[in-house]
């Protein structure tokens, strides 16, 4: 009987176990890193724009001349924005100065008779896919209102809460 | 018989039943061969949650009897720092985040780096010993650490060898001085008409700004020229900067006339003035009526400034 092959089959196994081996002690003692850069930066353009518009809300006169309070109540609720013209240029001109490298739209929800109106008062382009939306909710009086010459029709013993939306991407 | 292969065979066989123990050791002895080092997102999340704390916190001190957020004030108690403004130091504000308090922010950069490190938890925990992670956390205007009182805002150390580095950049209104308005109605003349004095009391802390509005102007060609402390005249742009709003634009640079509706704006810089002075503001073709001087310190309210906060980290 010749045996010869055998041994060969028998080299052929154990180095493919070798390998199977090899490759399960290197699978299970190193941590897979899946790189978190893309999201981090996400992470960082959310927290920019969502400052901006905490800023925007708590700033003292001094600093900023129109809060974001005052630059809802001048909006007037008949217009709506389209690129190349805007229709805060208080607001956009703020904005600018604290989202330097960003491309921004800003949008105003609020309800009237029962529906919710979403209307661009700050346009400059289509968003990207990669855009964020950062929040922020601001109550009006009838007095802040006409204080400030916008046309938001409020009762004088109710608010008016607006959900304004900052849309940010990278250029 | 030919037996060539059996040498091979017996190596593999011998090389397998090592393998086979040694990985049998490797994976029931924990951390042997565990490096030294975390992953990256540990210090991402490390960035991260120094700077939320930074500019949404107040910060938070407690001893056994008492506690509130004013640590600055009680630094050996101080459990957590923040630079958050706290207009009631007893209770745990939220409301007042991304305004940055100039006396916190001045302590923060008296802080020891132990300090530092260990409240802002700036390590990594490997087997109960501390690895500090490398840092530089700051505060900047147009690229430059913002100047605070005459403390430059910037901590940690400059990263050379720039291997992963993570950063974040948050906005915030940093309080950078003391603010009034006056009416120059309600500011007097020390005897020549178009120059007025204000005295400042106390020290001061941070920059001097201070907005005039409502002149009496007497032609068409009113300007503002000069400022001096106690008799010395200031240098324009090294000691103070003049802004002029006219009715349509925000602040911008001064450049003559002024209107009669138009707001003057003067930020003196805080090496100027030492713990009190009488300050002297002259015009031209514009008249006061005359009067006491008017003092600063009994109005003043901070005055914020936008900036951004960046902190950086890494391994």
């Amino acid at each position: 009987m010749n045996d010869k092959a055998q041994l060969y089959t028998l080299e052929g196994l154990m180095a493919a176990v070798l390998i199977t081996l090899t490759v399960l002690a290197v699978a299970q003692s190193s941590v897979v890193i899946i790189p978190q850069t893309d999201n981090f930066l996400e992470v960082q353009m959310k927290q920019k724009i969502n400052d901006a518009l905490v800023i925007l809300d708590v700033t003292p006169d001094t600093t900023m001349e129109y809060n974001l309070t005052e630059c809802v109540a001048s909006w007037n609720t008949s217009t709506e924005a389209s690129y190349g013209k805007d229709q805060l240029l208080a607001l956009d001109k703020q904005l600018a100065i604290m989202l330097p490298d960003l491309m921004y739209n800003v949008e105003f929800a609020y309800v009237e008779n029962s529906s919710v109106v979403v209307k661009n008062t700050v346009f400059n382009g289509a968003p990207t896919e990669n855009s964020i939306t950062a929040n922020r909710l601001v109550a009006l009086s009838n007095a802040t209102v006409n204080s400030y010459g916008g046309t938001w029709m409020i009762p004088d013993d109710e608010l008016k809460v607006i959900e304004v939306r900052l849309t940010a991407w990278h250029v | 018989m030919d037996d060539r292969g059996q040498v091979a065979f017996d190596f593999l066989l011998g090389m397998g039943l090592f393998l086979v123990a040694f990985i049998f050791t490797m994976q029931f002895v924990p951390g042997l061969f565990i490096s030294d080092s975390t992953d990256e997102t540990g210090i991402a999340f490390t960035a991260y949650r120094t700077a939320t704390v930074l500019s949404e916190d107040p910060g938070w001190w407690d001893d056994s009897t008492k506690k509130g957020t004013d640590w600055e004030d009680h630094l050996s108690s101080s459990t957590r720092i923040g630079l958050a403004v706290d207009t009631i130091p007893k209770t745990r504000l939220t409301d007042t985040i991304n305004l940055l308090s100039m006396d916190k922010s001045l302590k923060f950069m008296q802080l020891d780096e132990d300090t530092v490190v260990t409240k802002l938890g700036l390590y990594d925990n490997i087997n109960g010993k501390h690895i500090r992670y490398g840092y530089n956390i700051s505060i900047n205007q147009d690229g430059n650490p913002i100047l605070l009182n005459d403390t430059l805002f910037v901590r940690g150390e400059v990263n050379t060898d720039s291997v992963d580095v993570f950063k974040i950049e948050r906005l915030a209104l940093m309080e950078t001085g003391t603010f009034v308005e006056y009416d120059a109605h309600s500011i007097y003349s020390n005897g020549t008409a178009d120059t007025t004095e204000i005295s400042i009391n106390g020290s001061q802390k941070g920059k001097m700004v201070i907005d005039i509005s409502n002149f009496t102007t007497t032609s068409p060609n009113s300007s503002f020229e000069n400022i001096s402390m106690d008799g010395t005249l200031l240098n324009v742009s090294t000691d103070y900067v003049v802004y002029l709003k006219n009715s349509s634009n925000g602040f911008e640079n001064y450049s003559s006339p002024i209107m009669s509706n138009n707001t003057l704006r003067l930020e003196i810089y805080p090496m100027v003035f030492g713990n009190s002075g009488l300050v002297e503001i002259e015009f031209d073709n514009v008249t006061f009526v005359a009067g006491p001087a008017v003092e600063y310190t009994a109005s003043k309210e901070p005055f914020y400034e936008l900036a951004q906060m960046m902190v950086k980290v890494w391994k």
